[in-house]
C-alpha cells in the first residue's frame, strides 16, 4: 500500500506492506539509516525518532500508522555543518565510544528536554505536584533509561544533556 | 510477522463495527502488541487503528471522580495537573504500566507512547 510520510520536513510517498515497521520504511525504503536497529522489540531504544515533538521507538509503531505525522529522524534534527546542540554537546563531552545508540540517545534527549520543560514528572520526581522539575542527574539518568549504551558512556552522556539543558536556561 | 491487513477507524462505533470481524484485532499505541505479533503470539489477520480516535481526555466529573480516555498515554496520565494534584500515587504508577512485571520495572521510553489501558485493547464501550 502506498503511504505518505512527512520526513524532516519532506513528504516521501513508500510503498510498503502493512507490516512495515516505521524503523524499517526509514531504513529500508528510506535509506535514512541514521536511525539503528538494535533489539527490534522496543527495549534498547536506538530506533528513538520523534512524532510531533513525542519520542518514539519506531521498531514497534507501523509506518502506516504516522501517514501525516511529522517525523523528526537524527538526519533532521542536525547536519554535519549544523549540528544541533546536543550533537555539539555529546561530541565535546565524549559522550559515545562506537556510536550505534547514539542517534537514539540524541533523539530520545531532545525529546525529554521537551518533557522536562513542559513539567512531565518522572518516577525520579520527588514532588509530582510540583509543575517545576529540578533536572538533576537522577532525574535525566530515570529519563533516559529507555536508551541502552553498551559502551557504557553514561556519565558521558548526562554531562552532555545536562550541558545543554543549562545552556538553554541560561 | 505473519501477514494482515491495515485500516484506520475514523470513529469509536466503526472500530466496533470492523474489529468485529473474525481475527481482527485493535491497534492503539502498538507497544505491546506489535512485540507479540513479532514473536508469532499475537497473530491477527486485521487491524483496525484507533489511535487517532478523540479518546484522549482527562476530565473531572462532578461526582468527584476522574474519567481518563482510553487513549491517553501513560505519559499523558502522569502528566496531567488533575492526576498530579489529586492522585499522586497514579503518577507514579503510570510511568510504569506496563503489561510484563516479571521484568521488572520497565524503561522510561515506553510510557511516552504507550496508551494507560494496560495490555491490549479487547473492547471499546461506545455507549457515551
Amino acid at each position: 500500500m502506498s503511504v505518505r510520510l512527512r520526513i524532516n520536513g519532506t513528504d516521501r510517498s513508500v510503498d510498503i506492506d502493512p507490516r512495515t515497521t516505521l524503523l524499517d520504511a526509514l531504513r529500508e525504503h528510506l535509506h535514512l539509516t541514521g536511525t539503528k536497529k538494535g533489539c527490534d522489540h522496543g527495549q534498547c531504544g536506538a530506533c528513538t525518532v520523534l512524532i510531533d515533538g513525542r519520542r518514539i521507538n519506531s521498531c514497534l509503531t507501523l509506518a502506516v500508522m504516522h501517514e501525516g505525522d511529522d517525523i523528526v529522524t537524527i538526519e533532521g534534527l542536525g547536519s554535519p555543518g549544523a549540528l544541533h546542540p546536543l550533537q555539539t554537546a555529546f561530541v565535546a563531552c565524549d559522550a559515545f565510544q562506537c556510536g550505534y545508540c547514539t542517534p537514539g540517545q540524541i533523539c530520545s534527549a531532545a525529546g525529554m528536554l521537551a518533557e522536562v520543560k513542559a513539567g512531565w514528572p518522572s518516577h525520579a520526581t520527588a514532588d509530582v505536584a510540583s509543575p517545576e522539575i529540578a533536572l538533576t542527574d537522577a532525574e535525566i539518568r530515570e529519563r533516559m533509561s529507555g536508551n541502552i549504551c553498551r559502551c557504557a558512556a553514561y556519565p558521558n552522556i548526562a554531562a552532555a544533556i545536562r550541558a545543554v539543558a543549562e545552556g538553554t536556561r541560561r | 510477522m505473519r501477514p494482515f491487513t491495515y485500516e484506520r477507524a475514523t470513529d469509536p462505533h466503526a472500530a466496533v463495527a470492523a474489529a468485529s470481524r473474525d481475527g481482527a484485532k485493535f491497534i492503539s499505541g502498538g507497544t505491546n502488541l506489535l512485540d507479540l505479533m513479532k514473536l508469532e503470539i499475537e497473530r491477527p489477520i486485521h487491524l483496525v487503528d484507533i489511535s487517532r480516535l478523540p479518546l484522549k481526555d482527562i476530565e473531572a466529573r462532578p461526582d468527584g471522580s476522574l474519567r481518563i480516555g482510553a487513549q491517553a498515554s501513560n505519559s499523558d496520565v502522569a502528566a496531567d495537573a488533575q492526576v498530579r494534584t489529586r492522585y499522586p500515587v497514579l503518577t507514579q504508577a503510570a510511568t510504569y504500566a506496563y503489561e510484563h512485571w516479571e521484568v521488572g520495572q520497565p524503561l522510561y521510553g515506553f510510557i511516552v507512547g504507550a496508551t494507560i489501558g494496560r495490555g491490549r485493547i479487547a473492547r471499546i464501550d461506545t455507549s457515551n
